[in-house]
This record gives C-alpha cells, structure tokens and sequence, in this order.
C-alpha cells in the first residue's frame, strides 16, 4: 500500500465517521462547541507528543478535560456558553502554541498539528479511524433516537425519564474520539470541517435524519476522495485542500437550494394562502422576539 | 528595552486594550462565534494580500468588511447562523492555507499568519493600532446609551425608530476593523482570546457595564504586557503568551467570583429563611 | 406640518383603515378597520397567530402595509413614533444582561434625549416617577433579571410611561404575571388613560379585556367584530373568530380547547 493509497482509505474513513457524527452535532446545535474541542485538543496532542506518549491517548485525555471544563464554565449563566466556549477555543489553541513554540522545529511543527498531513498517515492512524468509526456506529444504533429526542425537545427527554447527562456526555466524548483521530490527517483547526460540514451540507437537501445522514456520509466521503486527488495533482496542502472541497460544496448546494427554493416558493406560497388556516400563517419578521 | 521591544509593546498594549473594551460589547451579544469566524476570513485576506503582493491591511479590511456584509444581514449579530458560520468558518482557514502552501516557506508563512508577529510591528502597525483605539473608545462613549439598548431589547429599538441596522451593523464594522488591526499582531485565531476573555473576567467581577469595559480595557493591556514578558523571559510565542494569559485571567474570575457567591449565599441563606 | 393650524377636533389617536398586511403571498391581516380615541383602550384579541403581534408593528410601522392605510394621531405611523411606546413582553429580554431597573425605565426618554448626549435631571426625575406609577420604586438599583416575571413586565411598562406616550401598545402584557403586578399593570394603565393616553393591548384574556378596556377588537386574520366591550364579546363571535374550536365560556372568561 503506498501513502496515496493510505491516504485515499483515510479519506473515505474520516468521511464516513465524520458524515455520521455531523449530523448529530448540527441537530444539537454543537458547531462552536465542536470547533472549541478541536482547537483546545490541539494541545494536548503536542503535550503528548513532547513528553513522548502516544498521540490518541494524550491528545484523548486532554479532550475529555475539555469537555468537562467547559461544561463547568458554560454553568454560569450570566454570559452564556459561547463566551466560555470561545475563551476555551482560543485560549486552548494558544497554549499549544506556546508549547509548540518552546520547541526547536516550531513552524514545521505547527503546520503538521494545525493542519494536518494525510500523506504521511501509517497503518496505526487508519485502524484508530477505524475503530472510531465502530463505536460512533454503536452509539447510533443504541441511542440514535434518544439523541434525536434530545436534540428536539430537551424539557420532555428529562420529563419522559431519561438521564440528558448521560447521552451528553456519551455524545461529546464520541466527538471527542472523532476529533482526536481526524488530527493527524486534517490537523486540529480544520478537522471542525470533517465535523460539522456534511451535515450542513445534507441539511440544505433534506428535512430527514435519516436521509440527512446519508447525504452527509456521502458529502464527507467525496469531498475527501477529491481534496487527496487534487492535492497531490496540484501539490498543496492536503487538509486545506478537502475542507476547501467540502466549502464549495456547501456553497453549490446553498445557491442550488434556494433557487429550487425561489422557484417553487412562490407558486407553493400562493396555494398555502389559500389552503392554511390563518393560524398558521407566520411570516420573516424583524420582531420576530416579540412573539 | 531595545527599539523593536518597545514597538512590540506599544502594538501589544493598544491591541490588548482596544480587544478589552470592545470586547464588553462582544460578551453582551454573544458574538464570540461571530468574531471567530472574522478572524478566519481575516487570516485568509492576510493570506491572500500577502501572496498577491498587495498591502496586508488593505486586504484584510475589504476581507472582514466582506464577511461582515455577509453575516451581518438579517440580525445574524444577535443570533448566529450556526451551520453557514461553520462551515465560513473552516472554510476561509483552509483556503488561506491553500493559498499559502502554493509558495515556498510554507510552514513559516503560515505559522507567522495563525498566531501573529507582534516582534515584527512597526511604525505603520502601531499608527493603525491607535487610529482604531480612537475610533472604538470614541463611538462607545458617544453611542453608548443606543448600543446598551439596542442589545437589551432590539423589539423597542426598532420600535423607538432607531436605525437598528445601522446600530448594529456598526458595531459588526468596528468589531472587523479591531480584528483587522489585531490579525497582523496576534493572528488569526487568538483575537477572540483578547476580545472575551478579558471582557468576560470583568463582567463576572462588576455587573454594570462601564465599569467593566474600563476594567476589560486595562486587563486587555495587561495581558498584552504580560505575554510579552513571558515570551522573552521563556522564549514562547508572544500573542499566544497573551491569549493563554487572557484565558487564565478568566478562569480565575469565574472561580473567584463562583466562591464569592457561594459564600454570599451561606450568609444570606438564615437571614432570607431560604 | 408646522402651517397647519390645530383642528377644532383632536384627531384619533388610532385610525384603521382597510389595513391589509402581507408575508410574501400570505395574507396575515386582512381589511381590518377601527379607530381609538384618545383616552381609550382596545382589547385585541384572538388566537396565537391570528395577526395579534403584527398588527401591533404594523401600528409602528415596522411591517410594510399591503393594502389599506394606518394612521397614528393623525400622522403616518413613522412620523408619530415619537408620541407611541411600545411594551414588548417580558420573557423576550435576556435576564442576564447587565443592565439596573432604573436604566431599563430610563431607556423610555432616550428619544427625547438624543444620539450623543446624556440623560439629564428631568429625564431622571421623569423615569423615577414612572417606576413609581408601577409600584416599583424601591427596585431601581435592582438587576433586570433579579425581578420576578410580573415585576419585569412592570419595569417595562414604566419604560413605557417614562417616554410620555400618546398611544401605548402592550403585546401580550398578562401572561404569565401574578396578581399583584397584574393589579399593578391595571392601574398604571387605567392612570396613563386618565392622562388622554389611548392603548391598545392583545390579550388571551376576556375578563381583563372586560376590566381594562372600553372596545375589543377581535381578530383572525380577518375582524371579527370591533366595538364596545360588552355588546362585541357575544359567544357566536367569539366561536367565529377562534375558527369553531371546542369552546365555552365561563362567567367571562374564555377557554379555548386548543393549544
């Protein structure tokens, strides 16, 4: 097997978790959460790698404190969880920084944890993926409709007796996992991409999970197929070159969707004027928080 | 104090200070996803400027002037659209590296423009440094009371006739503009750090809004002072000292002040008969 | 404006004619008519979405007219923005935000003070007064959001009365409120009327329409009636306008049998 061809099976497995776990984390509205957990695993991944341990493992241990911290900081509400969320993403991408930077080699080292290098993954990154992917597919087939539940009405899952901290912390140590395997290939500040993405991009086309998922794999497998094809074609950067793909994926789908949307709209509009109860009708407005 | 560490300083201590007190605003409206997603787009016009051979300031104005005109439509500011910011948010990063990895000195480029140069500003960094401060502290003190209303209750505002999108949209420009000025000094991602943090750790220790935008602004001068300190004395990256600083500065606060309070409601707990 | 002489007779304070307001080619309001006199209150009332919320920023002129015409003290709703104050409803605003009762109440004069200049001892004296009128005094070194639900709503309608209106609005003012702050609410209005303030308030709530207002307006979409208080809430309209939904009346209150 020859690093393009290591190359193009990590890409089609990272596509595939990555699809999985997105549309999950957009149902619970998690993108900046998400993008805080890559940027704050970041140093744990060069804490390991300076002290020598194991990437996964201390890259993994870093990322559940994360999680933990931030669940702890988001507890005061005065400011809301995207503050703490925000202080922990960049203030956390700082100390990897600094770590990285007390090092001899530091922008050659920077460059391969920000952004990843999927040439140069081995047969050990490729069996992590793998076996993330084993768990983010258990988790779905055990809990997939309680954390679509969740997603939906967070008062009635704790009403109808189920624990939210349970499946909460199953899911952000599941995209924890996710993240800390996507690293190596796509780096920390654009593995956000593998994350969050697919299921934007799947969320134009349908209003179903299901098909929503699918749509998502499928987004995250091409667009890996085709960041590894035309970088190594073009000769840059890999991780820049799928998120890149991935980007104009999205853009394509948003202009192709609201045409269909602008096109239909209007002749649908008309009849549910007509058809609708006056209840229903709710309009754009700008005082939209007035009720 | 050699020349280069006083520039470096006076660029460190403007950003910081101009960061703490717009930032108030930032906390106010939870725009911290917004501002990092500005500063995303920020780095890839940087990136883009740098490679085209054009002014770096030039181009990261008519960036972040662009991103703004795009997320800013509809009252985005007060409630992000979570899916397009993310994927704008990768998006811009990745085309940014793209672009730098087509040139030579890939690592090194790009290193300088994710976590900034402060050691490099010079006279012109330093000069658009100040321009901005005057530009911030000087609408925060003449639109204050419409910008404290227009983020308490945006119904009324319009309501009262106010030209909300004008409120609004500028304050997304003088935040673009602060991100602007702060990417060439401390890079792409740490202008958040410098923006929340500071303000954040203020508004837990006062909740009136003046005092802690003037408390936001010295600790965001501080926390400029103090990375620039640890990055000579430990040789760490400068901006990165002081974002790193900025987030320590706010786990204190919510520690300091998450005691204060549960001491607060020990005392008061036999006198309220809760 | 300033050459018009002052007609005889003050003009109305509200005056709806044929008002029709579109979402792109959905009608949310259709030919509504009405008029308020100064002094007076109107009761809007209907179900969730029957157009409540948008004939209220329609009255402001923040939602474009599709057909019809609104006039406000005799002048387009825009150019009268000044003499109307609006109450949204309390659970919209962010408890956290840091920001005292009294700066919430002095919000209501910044109109009258102005882009660029602070607020002076007469627009402090004037918020001080209306957060009396809401009983509320003592609170106005208070945080928003330390207040309970009822006192928040009380809060911004003094914000309402600090700015002097002419003609008020008030969305959905009694929902969720406690007794005390609902006697509170009343009153402050019943006073604001004494002053030859007309109001316009929606509401879910017929007895309070009965306490507080001289004229109902009821809508779906479509009016339902527009009248004196006791002679439009009949039965039959009220059935009409909550579209044959399962309902009874009791006293004078209403129960709808839907969510």
């Amino acid at each position: 097997m020859t690093a393009v061809d290591r190359a193009f099976l990590e890409a089609v497995l990272l596509g595939t978790v990555g699809g999985l776990i997105s549309v999950q984390i957009l149902l619970r509205r998690l993108p900046f959460f998400t993008l805080a957990m890559t940027h704050a695993t970041f140093p744990g991944v060069v804490l390991a790698a300076i002290a020598g341990a194991d990437l996964y493992a201390g890259g993994g241990l870093f990322g559940v404190l994360v999680v933990l911290g931030v669940l702890a900081l988001s507890r005061r509400p005065e400011q809301g969880t995207t503050t703490a969320i925000g202080i922990v993403l960049s203030a956390g991408f700082a100390l990897g920084v600094v770590l990285l930077s007390a090092r001899d080699g530091f922008s050659k080292d920077l460059t391969a944890y920000t952004v990843g290098q999927i040439l140069t993954v081995g047969p050990g990154d490729l069996t992590a993926v793998a076996v993330v992917g084993v768990i983010v597919l258990a988790l779905l087939s055990v809990a997939g409709r309680q954390l679509t539940f969740r997603a939906f009405d967070p008062g009635g899952y704790a009403a109808a007796g189920y624990r939210p901290t349970v499946i909460d912390m199953a899911l952000l140590l599941t995209v924890e996992a996710v993240i800390i395997v996507a690293v190596p290939a796509v780096g920390a500040i654009l593995a956000v991409a593998v994350l969050v993405a697919p299921a934007a991009i799947a969320r134009l086309w349908t209003h179903n999970v299901t098909a929503m998922t699918a749509i998502a794999v499928a987004a995250g497998i091409g667009s890996g197929l085709a960041g590894v094809l035309i970088s190594t074609r073009y000769d840059v950067a890999t991780g820049g070159t799928i998120t890149v793909v991935t980007g104009t994926l999205f853009a394509l789908s948003l202009a192709a969707t609201t045409t269909w949307t602008a096109i239909t709209g209007s002749r649908r509009g008309r009849r549910q004027a007509a058809d609708r109860p006056a209840s229903a009708v709710t309009g754009p407005s700008h005082l939209e928080e007035v009720g | 104090m050699s020349a280069l560490t006083e520039r470096a300083l006076a660029e460190l201590l403007l950003t910081g200070g101009i960061c703490g007190v717009l930032g108030v605003q930032v906390v106010l409206r939870r725009l911290a996803f917004f501002t990092e997603t500005l500063g995303h787009v920020t780095f890839l016009g940087v990136v883009t400027a740098a490679v085209t051979g054009t002014d770096i300031t030039i181009g990261a104005g008519i960036a972040a002037m662009g991103a703004v005109a795009v997320m800013g439509r509809g009252g985005v500011a007060s409630r992000p659209h979570h899916q397009r910011s993310g994927v704008m948010i990768s998006g811009a990063l990745a085309l940014g590296v793209v672009l730098i990895s087509t040139r030579p000195g890939f690592g090194k480029d790009l290193s300088a423009a994710l976590v900034g140069s402060p050691l490099t500003a010079g006279t012109g960094d330093i000069t658009v440094a100040a321009i901005t401060a005057v530009l911030v502290t000087g609408t925060l003190t003449l639109a204050h009371k419409e910008l404290v209303l227009a983020a308490f209750d945006p119904a009324v505002t319009r309501a009262l006739g106010y030209p909300t999108r004008l409120i609004d949209g500028g304050l997304l420009a003088l935040l673009a503009v602060t991100v602007v000025t702060a990417v060439p000094a401390v890079g792409a991602t740490l202008p958040l750090a410098l923006l929340v943090g500071p303000a954040a750790s203020a508004l837990l220790w006062t909740r009136r809004i003046i005092p802690a935008t003037l408390i936001g602004g010295l600790l965001g001068a501080a926390a400029g002072a103090a990375g620039l300190a640890l990055s000579l004395h430990y040789r760490v990256a400068t901006a990165a000292g002081t974002a790193v600083i900025c987030g320590a500065l706010f786990i204190v606060a919510a520690t300091t002040t998450l005691a204060g309070r549960a001491r607060q409601t020990r005392l008061h707990r036999p006198a309220t008969g809760l | 404006m300033e050459t018009t002489p002052e007609p005889q007779v003050p003009p109305p304070a509200l005056d709806l004619d044929e008002v029709t307001v579109a979402y792109g080619p959905a009608l949310a309001l259709e030919n509504i008519d009405g008029m308020v006199a100064p002094g007076e209150a109107v009761a809007l009332i209907g179900p969730n979405g029957a157009g409540k919320s948008t004939l209220i920023k329609a009255i402001l002129g923040l939602v474009p007219l599709a057909g019809g015409r609104i006039s406000v003290l005799g002048r387009s709703p825009a150019a009268a923005r000044r003499d109307v104050a609006y109450v949204p409803q309390a659970d919209t605003l962010d408890p956290e935000f840091p920001i005292s009762v009294g700066q919430v109440v002095l919000m209501g004069r910044y109109r009258r003070i102005g882009w660029l200049r602070r607020a002076k001892a007469a627009d402090k004296e004037a918020a001080r007064r209306a957060l009396e009128q809401v009983g509320l005094a003592d609170r106005a070194r208070h945080r928003f959001g330390t207040l309970s639900g009822g006192q928040r709503q009380r809060v911004l309608l003094a914000r309402a009365i600090a700015a002097e209106p002419r003609l008020l609005l008030l969305d959905e003012p009694f929902n969720g409120v406690d007794a005390v702050s609902e006697q509170a609410l009343l009153d402050a209005i019943a006073l604001l009327k004494q002053d030859g303030a007309a109001v316009v308030v929606s509401t879910h709530d017929l007895a309070l329409a009965h306490l507080a207002c001289e004229e109902v307006c009821l809508l779906n979409r479509r009016q339902y009636g527009f009248g004196p208080t006791q002679a439009t809430l009949t039965p039959d309209r009220l059935r009409a306008t909550y579209g044959g939904h399962a309902l009874e009346l009791r006293g004078d209150r209403v129960i709808v049998a839907h969510s």
